[in-house]
């Protein structure tokens, strides 16, 4: 995960050049909302990481979230909020790191130029954000593979400690009798 | 439905327990002995000492569960509840992802209920490089007797399931020994869910067992209270200072505790034991050894197809070991390991397994054929291999800073080897060395997995290292400036302070380290109740 340390460390990232973008870009704005049900429901994640959030999670789950388009979204939406229920387990200084990294995600002007995605999260394509994944993954830089490594903890932490991403993989959950004796208690 | 000691202790109306984040007002209380930390050291400390008649108030930073009722096994539960940092505490440079306890009973409640003595070779170690001479075999021998007593470590006699049964064949086809563990348990159903909290009472964690003791006594439990700082008086800790913690055990409520003792007992475990003297008053590290030499166990990761089922989430998790390579080399040549095996369960799988998108998932499709064999390197014993130092965040919060050296790296490097060309001997169809740089797939062969292995780029966020037993950081020693603690668990410095947890050990131990921590907190806390009472104490004693 990213420490603001580092990030300063990283140079060229810091605040001179968001400055620049600024100038560049006009007003940093994030991109578009990532539709919810629900906004209210999310302790910790902004319209803008939720959907930088789903798109990560549409590459990253590929393979494991249900092909039919209706229910693909509702798993998404729920994974996006199994994300949010994670990140806001955390303590409060890691909480502050993982934001650190979802705002680097987002912002504009470092969404394009370290994490190398030019469109808006919501219309990136899955070539695209696989390998920002996989620069990220194998970067020689500490920095960059410890966002992969918190991205890919909390996508697959969020996806299968949800019962219903169980189906598929041959796990059917705690022990039948225990699930009784719950009803029961 | 099981009997649940909690449940039934808190309907009593005999308990005195107090959830710190419910207080509505600062709260103040004075006690004989203050224990901060309810897990393996703390459950001990406080049934001895609360046995001893004396008024024993402990302080937990993590939640009381009922002991059956509140394990709902799955992970979503778990983590978040029973662990430290939703089981994702990680080293300062995010190479090492730790797993500690955080609920009244601590990492007990979540443990694997493995049971081993502390080895010879190590209390040995520990006499010649740290002067503890008292901690011989024979005067530790006793002691573990007792701890196995009371917590209820016997033979497993039941017939070890499909992941661990893999270590013993791939052990017997490579000719070296392993051998049955033993585990604290009584009347357990072999379920494996021991890490998610064991829904039957069998697991004899501290929350079952010294911690309701305790409570029948008289003791006195708050929870949600983090135990901030100790404050010291003409050379003596005089109170100890403690933030209540909301509802989640995430943010401070803004109430404050603060408790008067005679005698204050820390065992917040590793890592939080050395922060807590950190953010202390001064005089309390003159040597700058508080938090020096914490030790991992660094363990590495080696999956397997099998071709046929494993279902690793079933079964007691841990019932066979391997101590060949801790065994076949001197204790202070390169770095030795234990090998053993993890339960598999479906978040903690899918975070190790490396990757994403279809090549993931297909590692997740065949996950009732994956076999997993862990090494657990022996660190501590050797100069390259000094642990790690514990530092505070800006929150005050501790963090391990815990370089991976070239010398620990290499003994990786081997376990790699080991464990691959072990699963490969017991069947399987391929074998994955859990790495960034490796294939989902990887290798085919034993042939492929030597070539391919001794090349690997040997590296933080590349390797996967993790570790469920953090040690030391308040370690003992018979001279003050090599040391926190002597051979009693008490303070170099202040005579009323006393470290009784895992933090205590001068280096790793060599095994998993549950039964080292309760004999040797049982001697030390024996030792200090006979001492407030003014006659001996029997631990066991009716
Ligand atoms: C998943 C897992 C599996 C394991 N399996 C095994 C096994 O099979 N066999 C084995 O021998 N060992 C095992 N261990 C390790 C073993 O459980 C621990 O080494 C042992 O419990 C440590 O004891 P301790 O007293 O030092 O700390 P802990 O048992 O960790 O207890 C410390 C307690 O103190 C509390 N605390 C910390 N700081 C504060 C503070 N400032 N204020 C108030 N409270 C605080 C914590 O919340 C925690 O509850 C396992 C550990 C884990 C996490
Ligand atoms: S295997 Fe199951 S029943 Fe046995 S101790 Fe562990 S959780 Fe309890």
């Amino acid at each position: 995960m990213l420490t603001r340390r580092q990030l300063i460390k990283t140079g060229v990232l810091g605040g001179a050049l968001l400055g620049v973008a600024r100038f560049g870009y006009g007003p940093l704005e994030a991109d578009p909302v990532y539709a919810v049900v629900d906004p209210a429901r999310f302790k910790v994640l902004d319209a803008a990481s939720r959907s930088a959030m789903a798109a990560i999670g549409r590459v990253m789950l590929a393979g494991a979230l249900p092909e039919a388009p209706a229910a693909r979204d509702i798993a998404l939406q729920e994974f996006v909020h199994g994300a949010d229920i994670a990140i806001s387990g955390l303590p409060g200084v890691v909480q502050d790191e993982v934001k650190q990294l979802l705002m680097l995600l987002t912002n504009r002007f470092t969404r394009r130029w370290v994490v190398g995605i030019t469109k808006p999260w919501g219309e990136a394509s899955d070539d695209d954000i696989g390998n920002f994944l996989s620069r990220w993954r194998y970067s020689s830089l500490v920095l960059l593979r410890s966002g992969y490594q918190a991205l890919h903890q909390v996508v697959f932490a969020a996806w299968y400690g949800n019962p219903h991403a169980w189906v598929g993989i041959g796990y059917d959950g705690p022990p039948a009798f225990v699930k009784d004796f719950f009803k029961h208690g | 439905m099981a009997k649940d000691v909690i449940a039934e202790g808190l309907a009593s109306g005999r308990w005195k327990v107090q959830d710190a984040s419910q207080l509505n007002t600062d709260l103040e209380l004075t006690a004989d002995v203050v224990i901060v930390g309810t897990g393996a050291g703390g459950g001990v400390s406080a049934e001895i000492l609360a046995k001893a008649g004396l008024k024993v108030v402990l302080l937990e930073e993590g939640a009381l569960h009922f002991a059956s009722r509140d394990f709902r096994l799955t992970e979503a539960n778990a983590y978040p509840n029973l662990y430290q940092e939703s089981a994702g505490r990680q080293t300062k440079d995010k190479g090492i992802t730790i797993l500690q306890g955080r609920a009244v009973g601590g990492s007990t409640v979540v443990n694997w209920t493995s049971s081993f003595r502390t080895p010879p070779s190590t209390l040995k170690y520990w006499q010649s490089q740290f002067g503890l001479k008292a901690l011989t075999v024979e005067s530790m021998q006793p002691w573990f007797e007792k701890a196995e007593k009371r917590l209820n470590v016997i033979d497993w006699n039941v017939e070890p399931n499909v992941n661990n049964t893999v270590l013993k064949l791939g052990a017997d086809r490579l000719g070296i020994s392993w051998s049955h563990i033993r585990r604290n348990v009584n009347g357990c159903m072999n379920l494996g869910y021991c890490g998610m909290g064991c829904p039957v009472n069998a697991k004899q964690s501290m929350l079952v067992s010294t911690i309701p003791s305790a409570l029948d006594k008289g003791a006195v439990l708050v929870t949600r209270a983090r135990a901030e700082r100790i404050v010291m008086q003409g050379g003596k800790a005089q109170a100890i200072e403690a933030s209540a913690m909301d509802g989640r055990g995430i943010y401070p409520s803004g109430r404050k505790i603060r408790v008067l003792a005679k005698a204050f007992v820390l065992a917040g475990g590793s890592i939080n034991t050395p922060g807590l003297l950190l953010r202390s008053d001064e005089g309390l590290n003159p040597y700058q050894r508080v938090g020096k030499r914490t030790f991992l166990h660094p363990v590495n990761i080696s999956g397997a197809f099998m071709p046929f089922k494993v279902e690793g989430w079933n079964g007691a998790p841990q019932s066979i070991y391997s101590d060949h390579f801790l065994e076949s080399q001197p204790i202070d040549g390169p770095i030795g390991y234990k090998l053993e095996v993890p339960p598999l369960h479906p978040v903690l799988t899918a975070i190790t397994m490396t990757g994403f998108g279809a090549k993931h998932r297909s590692v997740m499709s065949r996950f009732a054929q994956l076999q997993v064999v862990l090494s657990l390197l022996r660190d501590g014993f050797h100069p390259d291999s000094p642990g790690g130092n514990v530092e505070l965040k800006r929150d005050g919060t501790p963090v391990l800073d815990y370089p991976i050296t070239d010398f620990v790296w290499e003994g990786l490097r081997r376990s790699y080897l080991t464990m691959a060309e072990l699963q490969f001997a017991a069947g399987a169809t391929r074998v994955v060395p859990i790495h960034e740089d490796i294939g989902v797939e990887g290798y085919s062969s034993w042939a492929e997995a030597k070539r391919g292995i001794s090349e690997l780029p040997l590296e933080i966020l590349r390797a996967k290292i993790v570790s469920a037993h953090v040690m030391g950081g308040c370690g003992m020693s018979a001279d003050p400036r090599q040391g926190v603690v002597d051979v009693n668990g008490r303070h170099h410095q202040v005579d009323n302070l006393y470290v009784f947890d895992g933090s205590a050990f001068p280096t790793s131990i060599g095994a998993n380290p549950q039964l080292s921590i309760y004999g040797l907190v049982a001697r030390n806390a024996s030792r200090l109740a006979g001492q407030l009472i003014g006659r001996p104490v029997d631990w066991l004693a009716a």
